[in-house]
């Protein structure tokens, strides 16, 4: 073979075996390209989908929860950053040095060894260890090994403890709202949780990125009650004590203002420790206010006599049969404490006739009778901002008979919440105006009062609630220097398809000062157990209060 | 005759000048997060690569004014050289990642398997152009190949190398193919190295483990194990990269996600920054290379030219092949490199060296043409 003709140098076959080389290259690189086409043009979709997954992480920026304030401005409950703990089973099993340390991590958090062998057996990737730490020792800041997830969460924490906690309610774990306002408000406290998209490399870390989205949150607002927590402290604490005396089941007091409806306390008990929520019952997180449905008994009196004279259906002078005591209609029997043969309406309010105010009610018509008595709120939720207010009922039928009607005359047969009659006493303290209830001091309302009575009506009601406490059932409130109005109540509790001998409720509505009221209180006590008459029970609770109220600067809100 | 003044095969120089550029660019990219991480400087793959691109043009230029016919009379003294290397890399090479397949110079980790690919194809273009002399009784120049192709092979296969040697068996094969060695005793050789080479597979768990893994893979695309995550993990690259990409320097991917992202992987990195258009123009530019080589082959003055040009087109071809496999999902990570544009000196240094010989050997062509 020469080495001067270049054609003649290459042998053909080999050439041709070089093409066919050649060629099966060219083919391998189209299926790349095809390859390639379909990867990133027919199925990118897919790809960054998958891409997206791992590369970004959606981060969610927490909006800080809203503030809850009493009426001056004193901070109730706030948003604190907290520290909690997870744990990664897998990732912590798999390696000696991070059980060790595990161990040495339940130590200093002082863990049962419970949590360390439940680590070691879970199949679970998150294992929360402990949550909402607030004071724990610093050396866990800076704590760390393979497999321990610290965060930062928010914790709601509360200033004021049990004496505010049924009206406040509590979030839960994850800041969410789960009773009282706090559960009410929950969309207004909250806020609105906005986001922000990281870049994220292999290990995890996080990195900003301009051109991907994010949205800052919208911090909750912070609301103001209309409660004084001094006031509602003091309550809180008269409350329990007499809870405590009479071995009651459990109570509440109402504290408002007549003319604007606003609720200056609102205490409950039983009650609970907002701090330590491990043993919490539905009982607990209960709000006597308006959770609670009863037969108001003769706290309702007043308003029926009010009801008869507003539509001079009974007059002042007229004089009602007592029947010594034992009124029999049909199989129905009704007594007296204090037997009368013949009463004015004023003696029968005095001393609480149960045959006077069946009579009444009983001349009332049907129509009338129900009418006014929802526009006082009876049967209707008062639309307060508490989760789960009942509405009870004035009667469960179509229309009141007369054996119904007779009932209700002395507070049977409806049922009503503490704070609707606590709301209905405000027309007869107001002079026939009826104002809204009112929690929220800020709430930009039609602050919608309503005349119910007129101020006649009510004034001779005013005087004869005054004489009430004077000479009446309730003397056991008399104040030196304060004129008082008010009425008792003592309801059987209907159990068990009768009326009970041994379960009661006591009541009783007062306000203050009689001539123009600023001051309304509706005290309950459900089931107390040593004395089953308000008159010795709630009467001189009522007093408690009030005198310790003229004795301290808040005193204010009974005087000008 | 007026001389023409500098005879050099431009397409190709370009071509692969532009490859050394995006090279630097798709290193850069790939590597920065890694380094950053592993070493604390996010530059130093990229110095590194950079002082190798500049050398190994540097040696290109060189060799393209070195006659390329002085290189057969050295073909021998390589090839000793090369298994020397091979010896004393498995005795005091530096171990990376389980494998002793690096001599520490210093300056540059060197891989004596780069070496050994060079001189078996310089060796077998030798005794495919002598065949004269040896009285073109094949078995004359097929026992003497296969004698150094085995010898080569069992050293690198067992540093332990398994895809490298297997991708210089191949290379020789194809060689010899092209070289009128007859089919049937190439596809004899073939099954022997075969069978050979399944035992030596079988022999190392983490070899047959890697090749299930990638056949569960290929039925079953969703199915994430550790042997399937990289390959995952470059789909992911490509996928992600679109028609345009998601830009230069824009790689997420690099960023842990997908391992030896500036090695073996690179081309997935160049598909995520310069999405389809790019990826097919790094392809292209690799092919325009090929065809160019291809070119000079053809007219080559000498039948040793011949072959050598063809080796090296094989060479180059094979490992853009498997590499651009290996990515597409086509193949199991083997850690051979994309020429011209992977990370890593061995490969760049004498792949240019061999593109400096294979401009030398068209200034030949173009001098006889003015002669």
């Amino acid at each position: 073979m020469g080495t001067n003709d270049s054609n003649r140098v290459i042998d053909e076959r080999s050439l041709n075996r070089l093409k066919l080389v050649l060629f099966a290259f060219l083919l391998l690189f189209c299926v790349v390209v095809a390859r390639l086409a379909y990867i990133q043009i027919f199925n990118s979709a897919k790809y960054k989908k998958l891409a997206e997954l791992q590369h970004i992480r959606k981060v969610e920026l927490k909006a800080k929860r809203g503030e809850i304030y009493d009426r001056n401005g004193v901070l109730l409950a706030s948003t604190l950053n907290s520290r909690s703990f997870a744990i990664d089973p897998l990732i912590v099993r798999k390696n000696n040095e991070s059980l060790e340390r595990f161990l040495s991590f339940t130590k200093i958090l002082g863990l049962e060894k419970q949590i360390f062998s439940e680590v070691l057996s879970s199949n679970k990737r998150f294992l929360w260890v402990k949550r909402g730490l607030i004071d724990y020792p610093r050396e866990l800041d800076t704590f760390s090994f393979p497999g321990l997830i610290s965060l930062t969460q928010p914790k709601r924490f509360y200033l004021y403890g049990n004496s505010v906690s049924n009206l406040i309610g509590l979030t839960n774990l994850d800041n969410v709202g789960v009773a009282g306002i706090e559960y009410s408000l929950d969309s207004i406290l909250k806020g609105i949780d906005g986001f922000s998209y990281f870049l994220k490399d292999a290990l995890g870390r996080l990195v900003p990125d301009i051109e991907l989205p994010s949205v800052p949150p919208i911090d909750g607002r912070s609301i103001r009650l209309t409660i004084d927590i001094n006031l509602q402290r003091l309550v809180s604490y008269f409350l329990t004590k007499g809870v405590q005396e009479t071995a009651a089941k459990g109570g509440c007091i109402i504290a408002l203002n007549p003319k604007t409806g606003e609720i200056l306390a609102l205490a409950n008990f039983p009650n609970f420790d907002p701090a330590n929520t491990s043993q919490l019952s539905n009982e607990t997180l209960n709000n006597y206010a308006v959770n609670f449905a009863f037969e108001p008994g003769s706290t309702l009196k007043p308003l029926i006599a009010a009801i008869g004279l507003e539509r001079n259906i009974i007059s002042e002078a007229q004089l009602f049969d007592g029947y010594n005591g034992k009124f029999t209609f049909g199989d129905v029997v009704i007594v007296d404490e204090h037997p009368f043969s013949k009463l004015t309406l004023k003696d029968a309010l005095v001393f609480s006739s149960n045959i006077a105010f069946a009579q009444i009610a009983g001349l009332i018509p049907t129509e009338i009778l129900e009418q006014s008595l929802k526009k006082l709120g009876f049967g209707s939720k008062t639309g307060i901002h508490l989760p789960g207010e009942l509405k009870g009922y004035i009667t469960r039928e179509d229309s009141l008979t007369l054996v119904q009607r007779m009932f209700i005359g002395y507070g049977y047969g409806i049922y009503t919440t503490p704070l609707q009659v606590a709301m209905a006493y405000c027309a007869i303290a107001n002079s026939g105006l009826l104002p809204k209830a009112k929690i929220l001091l800020d709430e930009v309302e039609t602050s919608l009062i309503d005349t119910i009575f007129k101020k006649e009506t009510t004034d001779i009601l005013k005087n004869y609630l005054i004489d009430v406490v004077n000479i009446g059932t309730a003397t056991g409130t008399k104040v030196e220097g304060i004129s008082i109005a008010g009425k008792t109540g003592t309801s059987q509790k209907f159990e068990q398809g009768k009326y009970s001998k041994t379960l009661y409720t006591n009541t009783f509505v007062g306000f203050l000062p009689a001539e123009n009221p600023k001051f309304l209180m509706l005290i309950l006590l459900d089931e107390p157990k040593s004395s089953i008459y308000a008159s010795s029970t709630v009467v001189p609770l009522f007093r408690s209060i009030v005198l310790a109220m003229t004795n301290s600067k808040l005193s204010s809100y009974i005087y000008d | 005759m007026e001389k023409v003044k500098l005879n050099i095969d431009w397409f190709l120089f370009f071509s692969v000048s532009l490859l050394l550029i995006l090279s630097v660019l798709a290193v850069y990219s790939s590597s920065t997060f890694y380094a950053e991480y592993k070493f604390g400087e996010y530059d130093i793959f990229f110095w590194n690569h950079l002082r190798n691109v500049a050398l190994s043009f540097t040696l290109m230029i060189i060799f393209s004014f070195f006659d390329y016919k002085k290189w057969i009379k050295i073909s021998t003294i390589l090839l000793l050289a090369s298994l020397l290397l091979l010896i004393i890399v498995l005795l005091f090479g530096t171990t990376i990642k389980g494998a002793a397949r690096w001599i520490n110079l210093g300056f540059l980790n060197f891989q004596p398997s780069e070496l050994a690919r060079f001189a078996l194809v310089l060796y077998i273009s030798r005794i495919l152009s002598e065949r004269e002399q040896l009285k073109d009784e094949p078995i004359f120049i097929l026992l003497p190949a296969l004698f150094w192709v085995a010898l080569f092979c069992f050293f690198i296969a067992i540093q332990p190398n398994f895809s490298t040697s297997v991708i210089i068996f191949v290379i020789s094969i194809v060689l010899l193919f092209i070289g009128k060695i007859k089919f049937k005793y190439l596809l004899r050789t073939s099954l022997i190295f075969l069978f050979l080479g399944s035992i030596f597979a079988v022999t190392e768990s983490y070899r047959i483990n890697r090749i299930i893994g990638f056949f569960s893979f290929l039925n079953n695309y969703e199915a994430k194990s550790n042997l399937t995550y990289q390959t995952s993990q470059a789909l992911i690259a490509i996928g992600n990269g679109g028609i345009f990409g998601l830009g230069i320097g824009k790689t997420q991917q690099s960023k842990l996600f997908l391992p030896e992202s500036y090695g073996d992987y690179i081309f997935s990195i160049i598909a995520e920054e310069y999405g389809f258009i790019g990826a097919v123009f790094v392809i292209l530019l690799l092919l325009v290379v090929l065809i160019r080589i291809y070119k000079i082959a053809k007219k080559s003055p000498t039948s040793f030219a011949f072959f050598f040009s063809t080796g090296i087109f094989i060479s180059i071809a094979t490992f853009t092949i498997v590499n651009s496999f290996v990515n597409i999902g086509f193949l199991p990570s083997t850690g051979l490199p994309m020429p011209f544009i992977s990370y890593g000196g061995s490969a760049l240094i004498i792949n240019c060296i061999s593109i400096g010989l294979l401009q030398n050997i068209y200034r030949n062509i173009i001098t006889r043409k003015y002669e």
